[in-house]
């Protein structure tokens, strides 16, 4: 295991859903809220189309703070347009997780053929809330014993 | 603006996981 299991794509679904939701989406994405170590991939498309859904169902103001405050916490990555996004980013990224509700993207099938161009996990952000280790993954990337949490994931 | 101040402004807005996905799709789709 290398660093690139600390680096997680989160679709655009999940994004929106970490905000709007909660649920599942706000348990994942508060692993790499909670953990500096743990690297956001994001791409320029990715925190677009998250955004305009924000906009789409709350309001214009609240996803352009929300694109401001996630655009702190992640690692920005380019692509070429018309890629989907989240693979583009974990692609470029080097991102071994990606989490997505999109269910094209979530089955065996798909998994399978995902593999053969990224060296990346489609997983729903439940699976990733539940399977996430951080000791285990903190003592796989170098870091030695886990101190814990070193963020607030609310701050 | 922290996460908690993002979070408590989203709790006016009631949505879902499906809702968004077809927002998603749509606008993916345009």
């Amino acid at each position: 295991m290398t660093e690139r299991a600390a680096r997680v794509v989160a679709d655009a679904d999940v994004l929106a859903a970490d905000l709007l939701v909660g649920g599942a989406a706000r348990e994942a994405l508060d692993h790499v809220r909670a953990h500096s170590w743990v690297t956001l991939v994001t791409s320029d498309p990715l925190l677009a189309d998250a955004e305009a859904v924000v906009a789409d169902l709350a309001d214009p103001a609240l996803a352009r703070d929300w694109r401001e405050k996630v655009a702190e916490l992640g690692e920005r990555v380019a692509h070429p347009p018309g890629d989907q996004p989240a693979l583009a980013c974990a692609l470029h990224g080097e991102a071994a997780h990606v989490l997505s509700f999109d269910e094209s993207l979530l089955t065996a099938g798909a998994g399978a053929a995902i593999r053969t161009r990224v060296e990346t996990s489609v997983k729903r952000p439940d699976a990733f809330a539940t399977l996430f280790d951080p000791a285990s993954l903190y003592e796989a990337v170098g870091g030695g014993s886990y101190p814990g949490p070193d963020r607030d994931p609310r701050a | 603006m922290s996460w908690a101040d993002l979070f408590e402004r989203a709790e006016a807005y009631e949505t879902s996981v499906v809702e968004i996905r077809e927002r998603l799709r749509e606008h993916r789709d345009d």
